[in-house]
């Protein structure tokens, strides 16, 4: 079979796979921004105290009600205006590798993040004040969180 | 081996070193009463100040703690940060009392009487699920500084006030400052404990 030949024979079978494999690399590339943006959502949503969170105070035995452990209370995110009566929580402020509370320097991933929500320990082994509540949240809550407020 | 001992004595030369620093840092500072916890001992009667109360009602502290076991809180209705979550937990103390401990009642003292009206008074109470139990009142202007004086209530920046809770006995003395943010359970025990000791 000439050259030729050939390359007419597999034309067809070899565009149907570039297509293909466009089309799920599309699709791949859609569901992941879908999945981003649900998780902002979500993260925006566990902020304002629009879904509900379950928050207690150190020692206590009940969870708060969602409007009065909602982070939104005590911090403001991103470059909202105002002041924030604690930590300002951005990109920046998490993930810069800044000194907090007295402790070395340090920067919050996500896994540090959800531990301190949790008992409130930080990425630099420094107990956060007993004013703030502790969180028991899911992985997927914890991640949004983070995701949302590391968005801005 | 040497160096390693080396090492640990100079930490803990900077432990030791840190903890002077501390120390002396914190003897330093203005004299924040956060977590001025503790009885007081003897019990001490709380200055003379005037209240009106959510109802509008007028009275003094004095008068309002008389024959009863009271639990009092500072806390303003604009505050968002640490209030809600006194509140709350007042709230849920109420709630925890219902019909029981007679003379026991729950007191939340505004420290922004210019702002917090006898309705906002009302709504906060209401926000958080208003019980017979629990009262709100603002002072006259003038005598809120004595009060916070008093209960040794100022707290660093940014907020001006501590979540602690201040008990007062059935003669409406002060007799113990709690820690801060003490449990609803905690509060309804130590009122509890209060009644019975007369």
């Amino acid at each position: 079979m000439s050259l030729r030949g050939s390359i007419k024979r597999w034309k067809v079978p070899l565009i149907s796979v570039g297509l293909t494999g466009a089309s799920a690399f599309g699709i791949g590339a859609i569901l992941k921004h879908s999945a981003e943006r649900s998780r902002l959502e979500l993260g925006r949503k566990l902020v304002l105290g629009v879904e509900p969170l379950k928050g207690r105070m150190v020692g206590h035995d009940l969870d708060l009600p969602t409007a009065t452990v909602r982070c939104q209370n005590c911090h403001k995110i991103g470059q909202e205006p105002g002041k924030s009566f604690a930590p300002r929580l951005s990109q920046a402020s998490l993930t810069g590798l800044v000194k907090r509370r007295g402790g070395p320097p340090s920067r919050y991933d996500v896994a540090t993040f959800c531990g301190v929500l949790a008992d409130g320990v930080d990425p630099a082994h420094v107990m956060i004040p007993q004013t703030m509540p502790r969180y028991n949240l899911t992985e997927q809550e914890c991640a949004a969180l983070w995701t949302y407020v590391t968005a801005n | 081996m040497d160096l390693r001992h080396g090492q640990l004595t100079l930490q803990r030369r900077s432990f030791i070193t840190a903890s002077v620093a501390t120390g002396l840092s914190a003897l330093s500072m203005p004299t924040w009463a956060h977590n001025d916890a503790g009885v007081v001992s003897p019990p001490i009667a709380p200055p003379a100040v005037s209240l009106t109360l959510e109802d509008k009602s007028k009275t003094t502290l004095q008068a309002l703690l008389s024959n009863h076991v009271t639990a009092v809180q500072l806390m303003f209705t604009s505050c968002e940060a640490t209030c809600p979550i006194q509140g709350s937990l007042f709230a849920d103390a109420a709630k925890k009392l219902g019909g029981r401990v007679k003379p026991a009642q729950l007191l939340s003292i505004s420290i922004d009487p210019g702002n917090d009206t006898e309705e906002r008074l009302r709504d906060w109470l209401k926000r958080f699920g208003a019980s017979p139990r629990w009262h709100a009142a603002r002072p006259a202007a003038r005598q809120i500084q004595s009060l916070i004086t008093f209960l040794k209530a100022k707290n660093a920046p940014p907020d001006p006030h501590t979540g602690q809770v201040y008990y007062f006995n059935l003669r409406g003395e002060l007799v113990l400052r709690s820690v801060d943010f003490p449990s609803a359970v905690e509060i309804v025990r130590t009122l509890e404990a209060l009644a019975k000791r007369g």
